[in-house]
């Protein structure tokens, strides 16, 4: 779980860069700068496609990142779970019941994810190089990056993940070695003034 | 001459020589056999476990102990620390690749054997997924906690990627249990994966593995010279930058320990040599008598090896090489006669006049070292027969050889030397023994002895570890941060079968995990945590049963997914627990590799198996294992460090009670001889040996069985002394002899108190003491010129 743990964070990281990226053919896109002062919010729609079953598993929820409290990822229906990552700690609940608790002291992969973070808000992508071969392309709609594992590791997470948006991301796409696809459309992304959250 | 006189002569030439070529047709002989004995191989024993009475010798334990030592020196961990997280992964990565390269490096791998996962180990896994159920699952069934566990699923089913949660789980382990098990099994705080490469993290640091496999016997120092060069290169590129390496395996410790014995033979080796050559050649001034000196020592050697060979088949090194020290004793035999040589004419009247002492100094030497035969100890038989026969061949090659090596003219010749160690001899002696000196004589005496009650024995086998404290405080601290076993103790569990034996372990696992919760333990491994009992099997798949019945369509209706799922679960788990797993089918396959070790195999009906601890040096956690394993008949608490320190305190007790008979005996034969004036002979050696013990005892906090070696060596060449010195009534040239046999044991064995080897240094501290003293007390036992000393002629 904690391997495949980390692999999930650092993937989970690579769709909130792509989230934030702005249109830019051919070239790995610019980021925009998130300031203290800033967070950013969104809906997002999870379909995952069973590769056993002729089964559509959907789901519904909200995101946030800020600086300060890293991001909250929020599932709402079917279920309803939470996944908070920051650079001190990866926190899961589930009905308000904790389910996994990993500090970073003790965790250093919460470290690491603290630093793809980084990386990604200053839109260094070396290091997310370092697990994935990166290609970008212009579409007639806006533009698609499609990105595939370097190593063996990285390979049993998801055989390629593509990127497709405009001036926002719109939607990301994971194929999986089980068959198992998941697509994450995005809605109302947008910036707004930090709060600081109430629960935790 | 007359010519009676020259008849007789040319008869006992004659004589000599015959017996001269038998002798020399003895050590043919024995060198044809050694040299058959040495072609079939495998004479030389180097295992501890040989060195115990064979009423301890017990094969369970060796095995175990091999099982852990096979493991322990095939293995090379190297941590690569910095703060700064990316530099300390360059590092590793470029020293991993180094090594990979290495023809004496079977493979590199970035993760330890536990964690590294294949298809086909976790396929074997997940076809026992529910047999295997992991502790903490079981716990939260138990706990009635299952809700917990529903939610993990659910959550890792809609988790946007990578949870491992794919759809094929969704009936076949729907609360993904399988992977659940694969979790418990790493328990290593701070640890993650960072690629495909271990990772750890403290407060400051950063730390990447480098888990090295090694292809060849980690002493040879070809292996050695290869990767701990590789290794020593990567740390001189880094001496600039804040880039810390850890490193533990038996290869370490071995590079190390060639190195100082290499760096040693250089300096303390080379420099006892030069300085007995120098000192034969600046004596005898001719090149022939050092060789003539070198000789018994070699016939002894050769002879001590052959025979003991024959008798025991197989001889321990520690045997052999301290047997070989003693045989050094004769060159004492050599030394007499050439001094005693230089101011004879002829030279059989030369060995005609030394014999009698010659044969009372073998005889007591020969004596005093056999007599550890008597002793329980297989090493201490070994080295009793080595000696003695040792010490007799090189007494019979000065005393069929040498008349005839020695019968040119020029061997008579008083060198300057002899003049210049007789001047430079102390001028007190012990004059008349009047009443007020025998009062304090015996006084002295008596403190001397009374002291020596106040000994104590110091057989702590840690502190004879030849290593360097920083290169064992390595080791321990990256065996306690991966949570790699120790070798220092262990458990062993006996039952008459399999199912048994893991039942037991399941029973000692229970106590041990309130241990590991104590704190005592950091954690321990057991066969029973890779299989368990066929029992502990099916009270899992009841846990699941008791799961599913619970959740199961709970899950399937928060997930919206169709009620029809949960009957395929049903029917896929119904299936799945038709198979246990069986213990052979476990040890056959690959995934049990890295964990086969733990297996002891049978002897006598009984199957054997071993429990591994890690973190498990302190003293309260010893004795809470101790008490542990005592309720139980089944199981027995093994701790290497106490079984060797007192396996070594039980060979010095022994050692010193049968030096003292030896000495006892010697002393009987002497007073035969000598009578009242035995103690002129015995004294300096005995207070030799005494002021040695005590100062040994101040110095090092204790005697142990080296020091007792050691002064085994000091009573043979101090016994040798009084008696030699006595018989020619300290005429010069025995004087000289006497100094010249101190001086080269001194260099040759007394200098290795220099050693940084600390069974060496010992040796060496007694020697250096013991002798340099005892050649201080000799001359005080000088008569007055003209008084002439009582003996008895029994030889003629």
């Amino acid at each position: 779980m904690r391997l495949l743990n980390a692999r999930f964070t650092a993937i989970y990281w690579l769709i909130l860069m792509a989230l934030f990226t702005p249109l830019l053919a051919t070239e790995l896109p610019k980021l925009p700068v998130l300031t203290e002062n800033d967070q950013l919010i969104g809906n997002f729609i999870q379909k995952k496609k069973l590769a056993t079953f002729p089964i559509e598993l959907t789901s519904k929820g909200h995101f946030k990142l800020n600086l300060h409290e890293g991001v909250h990822w929020v599932t709402e229906s079917p279920i309803a779970s939470e996944l908070r990552l920051s650079t001190t700690a990866l926190q899961s609940y589930s009905n308000d019941r904790q389910v996994l608790n990993m500090a970073a002291r003790t965790q250093p992969m919460v470290a690491m994810v603290a630093e793809i973070f980084t990386a990604v808000l200053s839109g260094d992508w070396n290091a997310l190089e370092a697990f994935f071969h990166t290609e970008t392309s212009t579409t007639s709609q806006g533009w698609h990056v499609e990105m595939t594992p370097r190593d063996k590791a990285a390979a049993r997470i998801a055989h390629a993940i593509h990127f497709d948006g405009e001036q926002f991301v719109k939607q990301v796409t994971l194929y999986e070695p089980s068959g198992d696809q998941t697509r994450i459309l995005f809605e109302s992304i947008q910036l707004e003034p930090y709060r600081a959250s109430s629960r935790h | 001459m007359l010519p009676a006189a020259t008849e007789k002569a040319t008869e006992s030439r004659q004589w000599q020589k015959y017996i001269a070529v038998l002798w020399g047709l003895v050590l043919v002989a024995l060198s044809g056999l050694l040299g058959i004995k040495l072609y079939a191989g495998n004479t030389i024993d180097t295992s501890l476990m040989a060195l115990f009475p064979n009423q301890q010798h017990n094969p369970i334990i060796q095995r175990a102990e091999q099982n852990l030592a096979a493991r322990y020196s095939q293995r090379l961990l190297i941590l690569v620390g910095s703060p700064k997280d990316s530099v300390a992964r360059r590092h590793a990565i470029a020293l991993g690749e180094t090594l990979q390269t290495l023809t004496h490096v079977d493979q590199v791998n970035w993760q330890l054997g536990d964690f590294a996962e294949s298809a086909t180990s976790n396929a074997f896994f997940s076809r026992y997924r529910f047999h295997l159920l992991n502790a903490s699952t079981a716990q939260e069934i138990t706990q009635a906690n299952t809700g917990l566990i529903r939610d993990r699923a659910l959550q890792a089913l809609f988790n946007p990627v990578g949870s491992g949660y794919s759809s094929a789980l969704l009936t076949r382990d729907p609360f993904a249990i399988a992977q659940q098990n694969l979790t418990g099994k790493s328990h290593i705080p701070g640890l993650t994966f960072d690629g495909k490469m271990v990772k750890l993290a403290n407060h400051q640091k950063t730390y990447y593995l480098v888990f090295v496999t090694i292809e060849g016997d980690p002493y040879d120092l070809d292996v050695q010279h290869q990767i701990i060069g590789a290794i020593d290169q990567a740390k001189t590129s880094t001496t600039n930058t804040p880039v810390e390496w850890l490193t533990a395996g038996l290869i370490v410790h071995a590079a190390q320990g060639a190195r100082q014995a290499q760096w040693e033979i250089s300096t303390i080796g080379v420099g006892s040599l030069l300085g007995i050559a120098l000192l034969m050649l600046l004596t005898f001034r001719r090149v022939t008598a050092l060789w003539l000196t070198l000789l018994p020592i070699a016939s002894g050697c050769l002879v001590a090896t052959a025979i003991s060979m024959l008798v025991f088949h197989k001889v321990h090194l520690i045997a052999f090489a301290f047997g070989a020290t003693i045989i050094g004793v004769s060159i004492d035999y050599a030394l007499h006669y050439l001094c005693a040589r230089s101011s004879q004419p002829c030279a059989a009247e030369t060995l005609k006049r030394l014999l009698p002492s010659l044969l009372l100094g073998m005889m007591t030497s020969i004596l005093a070292y056999s007599a550890q035969a008597i002793t329980p100890f297989p090493g201490l038989k070994q080295m009793a027969l080595f000696s003695a026969t040792g010490l007799l061949a090189a007494g019979l090659t000065v005393i069929c050889w040498f008349p005839l090596l020695t019968g040119g003219k020029h061997w008579q010749s008083s060198p300057p030397a002899f003049i210049l160690i007789a001047r430079l001899r102390p001028r007190w002696r012990l004059v008349r023994i009047t009443p007020v000196a025998k009062t304090w004589l015996l006084l002295g005496c008596f403190a001397l002895g009374g002291s020596l009650f106040f000994l104590r024995g110091q057989d702590d086998i840690r502190l004879l570890q030849t290593s360097p404290k920083t290169l064992i405080e390595q080791d321990i601290k990256v065996q306690h941060v991966l949570r790699q076993s120790g070798t220092g103790s262990f458990l062993l569990v006996k039952a008459d079968t399999i199912e048994r034996l893991l039942q037991h372990e399941e029973t000692l696992s229970r106590e041990l995990s309130i241990l590991r919760q104590q704190n005592f333990i950091s954690t321990y491994d057991a066969l029973s945590r890779h299989v368990p009992s066929a029992k502990k099997q099916k009270e899992n798949v009841q846990l699941i049963h008791q799961l599913y019945a619970l959740e199961l369509d709970r899950f399937y209706s928060q997930a919206q997914l169709p009620d029809t799922l949960s009957d395929q679960a049903l029917s896929e788990l119904q299936a799945a627990e038709k198979q246990h797993l069986t213990f052979y089918e476990w040890l056959k396959s690959p995934v049990s590799a890295d964990d086969r070790y733990l297996w002891l195999g049978q002897l006598d009906g009984h199957r054997y198996s071993l429990i591994t601890l890690t973190d498990a040096d302190a003293p309260a956690t010893q004795a809470a294992l101790k008490q542990m394993a005592a309720k139980y008949a089944w199981a027995t608490f093994v701790n290497r460090v106490d079984t060797l320190s007192e396996l070594l305190g039980n060979y010095r007790k022994h050692m010193t009670l049968w030096v003292l008979i030896a000495v006892a005996l010697a002393i009987v034969i002497m007073i035969l001889r000598y009578q009242s004036a035995v103690w002129r002979i015995i004294t300096p050696s005995l207070m030799g040996s005494s002021v040695a013990l005590l100062l040994i005892n101040s110095i090092a906090g204790g005697i142990n069985l080296f020091h007792m070696m050691g002064l085994l060596l000091v009573l043979g060449v101090g016994l040798d002394m009084g008696i030699f010195l006595h018989d020619a009534s300290h005429r010069k040239e025995t004087w000289a002899a006497v100094t010249l046999s101190t001086l080269t044991s001194l260099l040759a064995f007394g200098l290795l108190a220099l050693s940084k080897t600390p069974v060496l240094h010992h040796f060496g501290l007694a020697v250096l003491l013991g002798l340099s003293t005892t050649w201080l007390i000799t001359p005080l036992m000088r008569y007055e010129a003209g008084m002439k000393p009582p003996q008895k002629e029994f030889m003629k």
